[in-house]
Formats: C-alpha cells, sequence, structure tokens
C-alpha cells in the first residue's frame, strides 16, 4: 500500500514542497524513515506512532517506509511531523485521501495527538500557493501568520484526532481569515518632531534617506545620536504590501514574530549590541539563522559605537552593503537572506567624546588617532554621508522655547518624492537609488555643466578628495539635486554634498 | 685632553644609572680617567658608593675599550660636548647641576643669540595651536632662537612654526638623542636636526621614561632668557619647568586664556606667582632685545602678513562675510553658525566651503570650524 501527503521545507527565506510518501506492506513488524533527515526528524518516529495510538487510531504491525522527497535536500526542523502521520493514516485506510492531494500538512506532533506550531510558516504558505495549492494545515499557533495570505484555505484544527475527522468529511473546520491586518507593532514613540534644533542633522538625515545613502553619525555621547538613528525609519517611505510580506517572511523563518505572528507594517530598526559576533551580524550558525542584516532589510542597520564592534563583524558587512543580500554556502547547499538596508552608524569623536572642546577633552592627538584607526578603511567606504551631532544646548531642551519642529510625516513626503524621481529616472529592473548607482550609471546621469565640472575639479585639488570620494560626491550631489527637483546637478548641489561627504578627519 | 675625552664619554653612557652617588664621587675622585682605573676597594672607599653602585662600575668596564667605544661612537654622526668643552653653552654652565656631558645633533644655541622657550600643554586648544604657531614665527623673524622639548600641542608646535620662518630652534630630549620622541613628531624631529639643533644629556639608545623628562626641563629653561607659557592645565609638566626656571633666575611670562579654561588654569597660576602676562612676540621681545624693531610698526620691514587674512573681505561673497564674522578662534559648530546668522542651511554650507577653499577658516574633526 502506498500514498502521499505534501508538505514543505524551508532554505533561506524560501520554500520548497516536499513530497512524504508512505508504505505499509507484509514483513518484520518496523518503521523506516529516509529522505536525508536532519536528528529532530528522525526524532519524528516516535512523535508520530504515539501520537496516532493516542489519538485513538492503530498504527500499522507491518513494514512501514516513510521516504521525504526530494531526498537530496537536507530536512530540518519538526514540521513535517503532520504529514507523516497523515501519509500513514491515509495508507492503512483511516482517513480517506480525497482531499489530501492539493494540501500542505505543517506542524509538529506532540504525544497525545495535539498539532504545535513551527517556525517559517508564511514562506510556506507563500510558496503553496505559488504552487496552486487549495489549503494549508497549520498550528493553531500559526493560524495567525498564515491567515495574512489570500486565495488560500487555511485551515488549523487542534489536533490529529480533530484534522482525521475533518479529512474524513465528519466535521466542518471552515478557513481561517485575517481581514484586517494588524501592525505588528505601531507604537514606534520615535518622530522627528521630538527632536530639537539639530537643523543641520535634519537636513543631512533627510538626502541620507532620499538616496538611501548609509550615514556615519559622530558626536559626543548625549547629543541624540540614537534617537535620531531611530527616527530614520519613521521618514522612509511606509511599507507597500509586498514588501511588509518580504520583512515578515524573515521573521518568520527565524521565529522571531513579535506577539504571536501578524505582519510587520513598520521599518525594521535592528540595532545590536557592539558585542555582536559576525554570524550573529551577517546569519549562519550550526542551525543557519538570518543575522542582524536581514532583520534590518528594508530598515535601518544601526550600529552604535561604531569603532567597539570587533573587526571581524564589521567586515561581513561588505557583501550585503555591496549586493543586499546574504549568501551563506554549506556543503549541503547555499542559503540566501535578503539584506537591503541603510546603514546608520553612530561613534564618539574621540575615547572620552568631547574632541574638539579642549576644555573637556584631554585625550591626545595619537590616542584619537588610534581610536578613529580601529574602523576600517573598506567598511568607511561603503558610507558615503558623515554627519556632527553637537550636544543641544541647555535652553534647546525646554519645549515652550523652541519653534515647533517638523514631523517625520512630513518629512516622509518629500522623502517619497524624491524616491519617485529616483524610481523613474531607473526605470524597471534598474537600481533603486541613488547610491547604488553603477560607475555608467553615473557618467549617464551625473553628467555636469562646464562651469560646474571645472568647479569640482578645483574643489578636489583644493580639499585632496579621493576618486572614490568624487563618485561619492556625485552620487550625493544627484539626491540633492533630485530633492530640489533639478535636471541638472548645480554648483550649490555639489557644494552640499562635498559638505556631507567630508568624513570626520582630526 | 683627547685622552679624557674617551673616559668621559665612558662616564657620561654609565653615570645616569645611579645618578646622585656617581655625582659626588666625581667631585670625590676628579676625574672620570681616575674612576676607570681604580678596583673595587678603592671605590668603596668614597662617599655615597657602596658594593652595588662599585659593581655597577668595574662591570661596565669588563671587556670595555674606551678609545674603540669612542671612536665607533665618533662615526655615528652625534656630538659629545663635556662641560668643559668651549661648545658647551655658557647659559647651561651657569646653573647650579649643570649636565655633565651632551650629546648633540645639528647645532647648540649660540650664546650671543636671544632665545625663548615656548612651552606648554600637549593637548592644547585651538587657540593654543594659533598663538603658539604666531609666536614661533614673529620670534623667528627676530632673530630669537625658540627653545622647547619637542613634544605634542604648544612645544611642537611653535617650534615647527620657528623653522618654517627660517629661524633657529633647538629640541630638549628625555631620551637618546637618536630616539625620535614622541614619534608622531618625526618630521619635527628631522628637520630640528638640519636646521636647528638637538639636544639631550642622555647616552644614545636611552628609552623614553617619565622620570627623564623633569629633570631635561632644567636645560629648557636653563638654556633660554625666558620662558614663555601658552596654556598649561593646573597640574603639569610645564608646572615643574616654570619652578627649574624660578630656581635659575630667569623670566617668566605667560599668555592669558580665558580664566573659565581649565587650560588656563596653570598660567593664571604662574601670573599670581609673578610671572606677567605677554600678548604678542613683541612684548617678549621687549624684553629680550630692547631696541628692536616692533612687527606691527608700519616701518617693520618684516612686516609682512598673508594679504588675505589681513583683509578677509576681500572676494568674499555677501553670505561669506557675514558667516566670517561669526567664526573665531574658539572651534564653533555649524549648529551654533547655523543659529546665530539664521542662513539657510544650503546657503551656510555653501558660504562655509567657500571660506574653507579660500583657506580662511579651518575645519575640526568635522562640522567645527575655527579662523585659520
Amino acid at each position: 500500500m502506498f500514498n502521499y501527503v505534501l508538505s514543505a521545507g524551508i532554505s533561506g527565506i524560501e520554500s520548497y514542497l516536499v513530497r512524504v510518501e508512505a508504505d505499509v506492506s507484509e514483513g518484520m513488524p518496523v518503521f523506516e524513515l529516509v529522505g536525508y533527515l536532519g536528528v529532530e526528524v528522525r526524532e519524528a518516529k516516535e512523535r508520530v506512532r504515539t501520537a496516532i495510538k493516542n489519538s485513538g487510531f492503530f498504527f500499522p504491525v507491518k513494514h512501514v517506509t516513510l521516504n521525504l522527497a526530494p531526498g537530496d535536500i537536507r530536512k530540518s526542523k519538526t514540521g513535517y511531523d503532520l504529514a507523516m502521520a497523515i501519509a500513514i493514516l491515509i495508507t492503512t485506510g483511516q482517513v480517506d485521501d480525497k482531499l489530501v492531494k492539493d494540501t500542505v500538512f505543517i506542524g509538529e506532533l506532540t504525544l497525545n495527538g495535539e498539532i504545535k506550531g513551527v517556525e517559517g510558516i508564511l514562506p510556506i504558505v507563500l510558496n503553496a500557493k505559488k504552487e496552486k495549492i487549495k489549503r494549508c494545515i497549520v498550528a493553531r499557533d500559526n493560524l495567525a501568520e498564515a491567515a495574512i495570505v489570500e486565495e488560500i484555505d487555511i485551515i488549523a484544527p487542534n489536533n490529529l484526532k480533530e484534522l482525521a475527522s475533518y479529512l474524513n468529511d465528519e466535521i466542518k473546520l471552515s478557513p481561517e481569515r485575517v481581514t484586517d491586518i494588524l501592525p505588528s507593532d505601531n507604537s514606534s514613540p520615535a518622530d522627528f518632531k521630538y527632536v530639537s534644533g539639530q537643523k543641520v542633522i535634519r537636513r543631512g538625515i533627510e538626502v541620507a534617506v532620499s538616496g538611501m545613502h548609509n550615514v556615519l553619525m559622530v558626536g559626543p555621547p548625549g547629543s541624540g545620536k540614537s534617537m535620531i538613528a531611530k527616527c530614520i525609519p519613521t521618514i522612509m517611505p511606509l511599507l507597500s504590501k509586498n514588501e511588509s510580506l518580504e520583512v515578515t517572511k524573515i521573521y518568520s523563518v527565524a521565529g522571531k514574530l513579535p506577539g504571536k505572528g501578524g505582519i510587520i507594517t513598520e521599518r525594521p530598526f535592528i540595532s545590536p549590541h557592539h558585542t555582536i559576533t559576525d554570524i550573529g551580524m551577517i546569519g549562519g550558525g550550526a542551525r543557519i539563522k538570518p543575522g542582524a542584516v536581514s532583520y534590518a532589510d528594508r530598515g535601518v542597520l544601526f550600529l552604535d559605537e561604531l569603532p567597539e564592534f570587533s573587526r571581524a563583524s564589521l567586515e561581513v558587512l561588505r557583501q550585503p552593503l555591496e549586493d543586499g543580500k546574504v549568501t551563506i554556502e554549506r556543503n549541503q547547499g547555499s542559503y540566501i537572506y535578503p539584506a537591503e538596508f541603510m546603514l546608520v552608524a553612530a561613534m564618539n569623536p574621540c575615547p572620552c567624546g568631547a574632541y574638539p572642546d579642549r576644555n573637556k577633552c584631554n585625550c591626545s592627538l595619537p590616542a584619537i588617532k588610534r581610536y578613529l584607526s580601529r574602523l576600517s578603511r573598506p567598511l568607511l567606504d561603503r558610507i558615503d554621508i558623515c554627519l556632527n551631532v553637537n550636544p543641544l544646548k541647555i535652553e534647546d531642551l525646554f519645549p515652550d522655547k523652541i519653534p515647533t519642529n517638523e514631523s517625520s510625516s512630513d518629512i516622509r513626503e518629500r522623502v517619497e518624492k524624491t524616491r519617485f524621481i529616483q524610481k523613474k529616472r531607473f526605470g524597471e529592473g534598474g537600481v533603486l537609488f541613488n547610491s547604488k548607482m553603477t560607475a555608467e550609471n553615473i557618467k549617464s546621469y551625473c553628467s555636469l555643466g562646464e562651469k560646474e565640472e571645472s568647479f569640482l575639479k578645483k574643489s578636489l585639488k583644493k580639499m585632496d578628495i579621493s576618486a572614490r570620494s568624487c563618485h561619492k560626491i556625485l552620487k550625493i550631489a544627484r539626491t540633492v539635486a533630485d530633492m530640489k527637483e533639478e535636471e541638472k546637478i548645480s554648483i550649490a548641489s555639489l557644494t552640499e554634498a562635498m559638505h556631507l561627504n567630508k568624513n570626520f578627519e582630526i | 685632553m683627547t685622552e679624557d675625552i674617551i673616559f668621559d664619554y665612558w662616564w657620561a653612557c654609565l653615570r645616569n644609572s645611579c645618578f646622585r652617588p656617581m655625582t659626588t664621587l666625581l667631585e670625590n675622585a676628579g676625574s672620570s680617567r681616575r674612576i676607570f682605573e681604580m678596583n673595587k676597594s678603592d671605590l668603596i672607599k668614597f662617599e655615597g658608593i657602596n658594593s652595588k653602585t662599585a659593581d655597577i662600575i668595574i662591570k661596565s668596564r669588563d671587556g670595555y675599550k674606551p678609545e674603540k667605544e669612542y671612536e665607533k661612537f665618533q662615526k655615528s654622526g652625534i656630538r659629545f660636548i663635556p662641560h668643559y668643552s668651549g661648545d658647551y653653552p655658557k647659559r647651561l654652565k651657569n646653573i647650579k647641576g649643570h649636565p655633565f656631558a651632551l650629546f648633540v645633533k645639528g647645532k647648540l644655541p649660540q650664546d650671543s643669540v636671544p632665545s625663548a622657550a615656548l612651552i606648554g600643554a600637549r593637548n592644547c586648544s585651538q587657540y593654543g595651536r594659533s598663538v603658539a604657531a604666531d609666536f614661533g614665527r614673529d620670534l623667528a623673524k627676530a632673530g630669537v632662537s625658540v627653545i622647547s622639548g619637542m613634544a605634542y600641542g604648544i612645544d611642537g608646535i611653535s617650534q615647527m612654526s620657528c623653522l618654517d620662518a627660517k629661524g633657529k630652534s633647538y629640541g630638549v630630549l628625555g631620551c637618546g638623542i637618536d630616539i625620535c620622541y614622541p614619534p608622531g613628531n618625526r618630521i619635527l624631529y628631522e628637520r630640528l636636526e638640519r636646521e636647528g639643533g638637538l639636544i639631550s644629556e642622555y647616552p644614545p639608545k636611552t628609552p623614553p621614561k617619565s622620570n627623564l623628562f623633569p629633570v631635561r626641563n632644567r636645560i629648557i629653561s636653563a638654556l633660554s632668557d625666558i620662558v614663555v607659557v601658552i596654556e598649561a592645565r593646573s597640574k603639569s609638566g610645564t608646572g615643574i619647568t616654570v619652578d627649574m626656571a624660578l630656581d635659575q633666575g630667569k623670566d617668566i611670562a605667560i599668555v592669558p586664556g580665558r580664566i573659565t579654561d581649565p587650560l588656563s588654569e596653570g598660567c593664571i597660576n604662574f601670573w599670581k606667582q609673578g610671572a606677567f602676562p605677554v600678548a604678542s612676540a613683541d612684548d617678549i621681545l621687549d624684553i629680550l632685545i630692547p631696541d628692536h624693531i616692533k612687527t606691527d610698526d608700519p616701518l617693520s620691514p618684516e612686516k609682512e602678513k598673508s594679504p588675505v587674512s589681513d583683509r578677509p573681505d576681500i572676494g568674499l561673497s555677501k553670505t561669506e562675510a557675514i558667516i566670517y564674522s561669526h567664526i573665531d578662534l574658539d572651534p564653533k559648530n555649524i549648529e551654533e553658525i547655523c543659529i546665530e546668522s539664521s542662513l539657510e542651511i544650503s546657503e551656510l554650507i555653501e558660504a562655509l566651503m567657500g571660506l574653507l577653499m579660500k583657506g580662511l577658516i579651518k575645519e575640526l574633526g568635522k562640522d567645527t570650524y575655527v579662523k585659520n
């Protein structure tokens, strides 16, 4: 007797279908499990056998063979339990198989037959929909997350017994649906209207976000670097439905969805501690998980106290900053996680933090140089804009005295406009932002007039600017020009770009 | 004489290991040659020499061939000037506890040329930097040599600017003359060797140690006719130099700073103790060369300031002129300038970049500006 049901596995943040095949034949009573299985999948044997028994069915005293196809991809995680149990129940004729062919089963079984949730439900359901599967059976724990996906039935029975009755058409279980998508966390207190003063910084950040330029903020402790960073996601354009799903997928795979499921509607703001390892930053590990860069996908990766980060954990940022994704190579295959983020870094100007205020700072010049040299050149090369954050004056701290600050949503409107100009220019399939322009793009979109070019040449010579910085300046200048809706880059835009690009130096 | 110098060289290299007893020993024994020839029992008889010190002396003679060693040393290009030499600076010889001998690269300050010590904090402010540079330059133009310790901050800046103005400057080191300390001042070290002089009482290869520096400060003050302090914190190495200078009966001048700055505390304390304030190189020259020509005298041939910084309003746009008036020697952040000038940010940035390119202002760190 042979039969099969469908389940699904996960690689990176994408899912693939897995056929759980069962064969029950005469012979010695053994229970064989094959199909390149991880330890936790092999242990399913005992869970499945006991759960079947405890749900009031019988486990065949025959030669039972289960195969998880395709057999050349390593299977891990416990989500196959449910499919295995159903495969055996169908093969032994205890459950009707007419609904089974277009159904994906995902869930872990407990010994008494209850169904428990697993990680990565969202990509599985999305993939099932793509493969034209009609329904997914998931645990109740996973319901909120799975039901986000439209045009596929999500059924969440409490236990194996209920599921069997449903498949045998003895009871009706109606598909569940989450109609109003609740933002998982919409209580972000950050808003630029709470940032007092700092006019120059606000402008710099707006340029940075408009063109997705990476930013380094330098300033003494308590000057508001972290607060400003937290506000950055609030001026980015809102996540579209598709983007939300993509971000939620990453969190789903890692089992990191806040609360019980739900879709992520706010741009992520990830601020790892400076003791983070390279694996923590980029992802990987014995059981492969996405790293901080992927959690920050389509949002902001904020590295506070940049010089304190280990060299290894910063070096790994190069690939995601360049390609917008992370590829982890293993002998079981390669895993790809998206990592399209804006890098925002913050640091003190010197070990004590007060330089160049010599009334407070007594750090020697070599000590400051040593502190700054902890940053690797290749990483700094990928940061376009450097901003100096000055501590607030006491009088600025009292809100009744300051004029009302512009709120995040007002700034966001302008950012969206600038982003739209970029989208129109680069067209479908091109780069998305000015900061991602290739050398060829720069040539065609950042051409300068005669006067502007001679001005740039003169300035480069005078200020001793390298060729790489020159490219960066052109990219920033393009963004500044877009903000002013200039067709050609003006001298004023070039000047501002040069100012923003200048690095912290002593 | 030639005979003696080789033993004196041996003695100069040795005596710093046990400075006090050995100085007494030399006084009592008469000459280094006699010490070289004495055996242990003779040595112990002298005042202050215990068997440990005697052992050091005896060990240093082990296999030491004075003639050969001195020959080898002479090839290194360093000059050895014992205290009885005619080249030994008179100013130095006049002080109590003058060095037994000097190791010199380059030249020694001439006795007839007036000299001033410009000393101060290593971690100085922009104000201190600019004053040190001005004083160094103006003193050099008036023909005054600048003596200092080649340290970071005030010392190095004033010496560098003195050399830039084609003046003579001498660095007194607290380590072996062949060691560049601090290493970051290598350019200054090399220029001092070529264009001025490097002086140390320690034998070559002596590593820089914190206990050596206060002692060398007495040489700085002794070689100068006046000691000028530009910025010092309340507790500092500068204080030691000033104490030494007072003992030696030198004039002490200070450059006043704001009373609220920690970097002014030292200067103000010296002022209270009797130092006099100076506001320009002229004030110093009044003491050193009473009939000197004032640098701000319109008849002065030395008057040669850069035409731009003198009349900054030439060739400036309107906004640049406004911004320039808001910037001074005290570092100011772009945010403050923005509030004070109430200009649009893009205008402000354009003006700042323009001033930067014209070399009128300087950027410290990032977005913090001072007058150049």
